[in-house]
């Protein structure tokens, strides 16, 4: 058992001098300081790496995204062009049959006619052959690479004519 | 801490001031220094610098006032038994008895030296020191003072404190004696210490004549206070205390003096008596040490 | 803490103004030599670290900015050409409904068949449907109209040769081929479209 035999209790007691006191304090304060800075900036890296991580995710999603808004307008300008090209085709059979019609001239009166990519039929009846041959057949033979031409003689001294184009080229096949 | 300081310093008012330094760090101790002083002011500012160097230093004292003694018991009731004023005194209680000291001393004490940390009764020391405890007389000597504390069972019932060098007229009391008888005559109380001065007488005078001279040289007769000193003691112990017979005498002494003292004590009253130097303010500081720690 | 042997030496006390300055100079070393040390191993690492770290990030923004750019410029002009070919876009994805087809031409002809022939696939990722068609036709004008009324119509379609023309009577007998063009995958496309 310790014995405190003495009178009085005795006075607290600093650990420390007054001046290492202040030193310690100083000392302690600064290395806080000191270590607070660091800390401070180790966490403000960290969150520049974490939004650096982040940004690089999203520029990730962005190309992706970007791939794919490309992909849709391709796509629309694919369908574009097929439109295009089905009503300009269209017009190209509508000008072609046109232009059929009005080669056909006065004194010849079409009865029917088919026409196809690289062919081209026509009934008809014709005053004379003449007037065919001269009217009719010239620019037939210009447009098409062979026409041959097979004429009937009708009861009233006309001609039902029946006339067969080609193109060799397929370039009108699409 | 382990880096810590802690500096203990006791001293003892005599004829000067005798002071010790010890400086511990953890348990090792790193200095030890003894000082003496003329002047209080010397020992004023050597304190006042110590306190300045380190922090951590503790200043015991053991006071010598004759109003302090010891009480088996720290209860109001047992205080006022005895006629003293509860509350005119301060009580350091130690389970079943108590020390205690003149409030008006002890802040005498403290208004001298406002440094201190400890201030002992003397009888700290030899209750610290203390082993067997049972019907024995211990005695410490001191340069100016005798300290006596009695146990009777494992308690000390009985104190007394004098001073040695008080006056004149007592040194040459002592001084004056030429007869060991004539002591003899007063302080006997029963016929079995006739027997015993018979024997003493049996003794060869001269020897006795040259311890005497021996005693005389050392212009103390200190010797001769310590032995009337005890036989004062245990005739007012038997006389108030206890009827209990002791057996033992020991002395603690602080200041040096020769052994054989316990031989002549033990010749005079005829109860066994051991003598042991000890280093009272050394063992201040222990118990100073210890009650910080 | 590890106990450390110091050999006792005793520090000289020089005292100016009852300030130790043996004292106070070691202190301030000490203050010195650890400010020192937490700047090399402590702060400059730090401020390394961080200056690293604010520079990819910086570069990363960059680079994410420039990509935002080219992301919005992308969806608006992808914006942009779905409102221009808006109707073209919902003309791909209809399927052909012949009675809606005989109330539109009966503007210009009066239709007396029509009859689904073969589907096939065109260029991966459309449909094309023909229809054989027999109509009566006033005269070619009629056909002429019919085929620029063709572009306004909600089905995209296309005329095909074999085309065959025939007098009949005051009429004519019209023979031809239409296709019709759509989308494949019809619902693929418009789940993948909602997800957009």
């Amino acid at each position: 058992m310790k014995a405190y035999y003495s009178f009085i209790k005795p006075k607290k007691k600093p650990l420390f001098k007054e001046d290492t006191k202040l030193w310690l304090i100083f000392i302690s304060i600064s290395m806080f300081l000191y270590l607070s800075f660091g800390a401070f900036l180790l966490i403000k890296a960290y969150i520049f790496k974490k939004e650096t991580n982040e940004l690089k995710q999203q520029i990730i999603s962005l190309n992706e995204q970007i791939k794919e808004l490309n992909l849709q307008k391709e796509f629309i300008l694919k369908q574009e062009t097929i439109y295009t090209d089905i009503m300009t085709k269209n017009q190209l059979v509508k000008q072609q049959i046109r232009n059929l019609l009005d080669l056909i001239p006065d004194p010849i009166t079409l009865e029917k006619f088919y026409i196809d990519h690289n062919k081209l039929i026509i009934y008809g009846i014709t005053p004379t052959k003449d007037v065919y041959n001269l009217l009719m057949l010239p620019p037939l033979e210009s447009i098409f690479d062979k026409t041959t031409t097979y004429f009937y003689e009708l009861p009233n001294g006309w001609y039902r004519f029946k006339s067969i184009n080609y193109l060799k080229s397929e370039n009108e096949k699409d | 801490m382990w880096f810590i300081k802690r500096n203990f310093i006791s001293f003892i008012e005599e004829e000067k001031f005798k002071l010790l330094k010890e400086v511990f760090k953890k348990d090792k101790i790193i200095e030890k220094e003894t000082k003496e002083f003329e002047k209080k002011e010397e020992l004023d500012s050597f304190v006042k610098e110590e306190l300045d160097e380190i922090p951590q230093t503790y200043i015991s004292t053991i006071t010598f006032t004759l109003n302090q003694g010891v009480m088996d018991s720290c209860s109001k009731q047992k205080y006022l038994e005895h006629e003293i004023d509860y509350d005119n005194v301060k009580i350091v209680c130690l389970g079943n008895y108590s020390f205690y000291i003149s409030l008006f001393d002890l802040q005498k004490i403290r208004k001298d030296y406002p440094y201190l940390d400890f201030i002992y009764p003397p009888f700290a020391i030899i209750d610290y020191l203390a082993k067997e405890k049972e019907n024995i007389f211990y005695v410490l000597i001191f340069e100016k003072y005798l300290v006596v504390l009695a146990y009777e069972k494992w308690i000390p019932i009985f104190s007394d404190i004098i001073e040695t060098k008080e006056s004149e007229e007592n040194l040459e009391n002592v001084e004056d004696i030429e007869d060991i008888e004539d002591i003899e005559e007063i302080d006997t109380i029963d016929d079995l210490s006739e027997d015993i001065t018979e024997d003493i007488d049996a003794i060869d005078e001269e020897e006795l004549e040259e311890k005497l001279e021996e005693i005389e040289n050392k212009a103390t007769g200190i010797e001769a206070k310590i032995l009337q000193f005890i036989q004062d003691s245990l005739k007012e112990y038997y006389a108030n205390y206890s009827s209990d017979f002791i057996e033992k005498i020991i002395l603690f002494d602080t200041i040096g003096i020769d052994e054989k003292i316990a031989n002549i004590i033990e010749e005079e009253v005829l109860i066994e008596c051991t003598y042991k130097k000890i280093d009272a303010l050394e063992i201040i500081n222990r118990i100073s040490r210890e009650s910080v720690l | 803490m590890k106990k450390i042997k110091i050999p006792q030496i005793k520090i000289p006390k020089i005292k100016i103004y009852g300030i130790d300055v043996i004292k106070n100079f070691l202190f301030l070393t000490l203050f010195i030599f650890l400010t020192l040390l937490m700047i090399a191993f402590i702060i400059a690492p730090s401020i390394k670290y961080f200056k690293k770290n604010q520079k990819t990030y910086y570069e990363t923004k960059n680079e994410f900015l420039q990509t935002k750019a080219i992301y919005d410029r992308t969806l608006k002009s992808l914006n942009q050409l779905k409102r221009k070919d808006a109707k073209i876009i919902a003309a791909f994805r209809r399927e052909f409904d012949k009675k809606n087809f005989i109330n539109f031409a009966s503007k210009f002809m009066k239709v007396t068949n029509i009859e689904k022939n073969e589907t096939k696939i065109y260029k991966n990722d459309f449909l094309t449907t023909i229809y054989f068609v027999n109509a009566l036709i006033k005269s070619p004008k009629n056909f002429y109209d019919f085929i620029d009324a063709l572009k306004n119509y909600k089905y995209i379609l296309k005329v095909y040769f074999p085309i065959n023309f025939e007098k009949n009577g005051n009429l004519i007998d019209l023979k031809l081929k239409i296709e019709h063009y759509r989308l494949k995958n019809l619902k693929a496309l418009k789940a993948e479209v909602k997800a957009h």
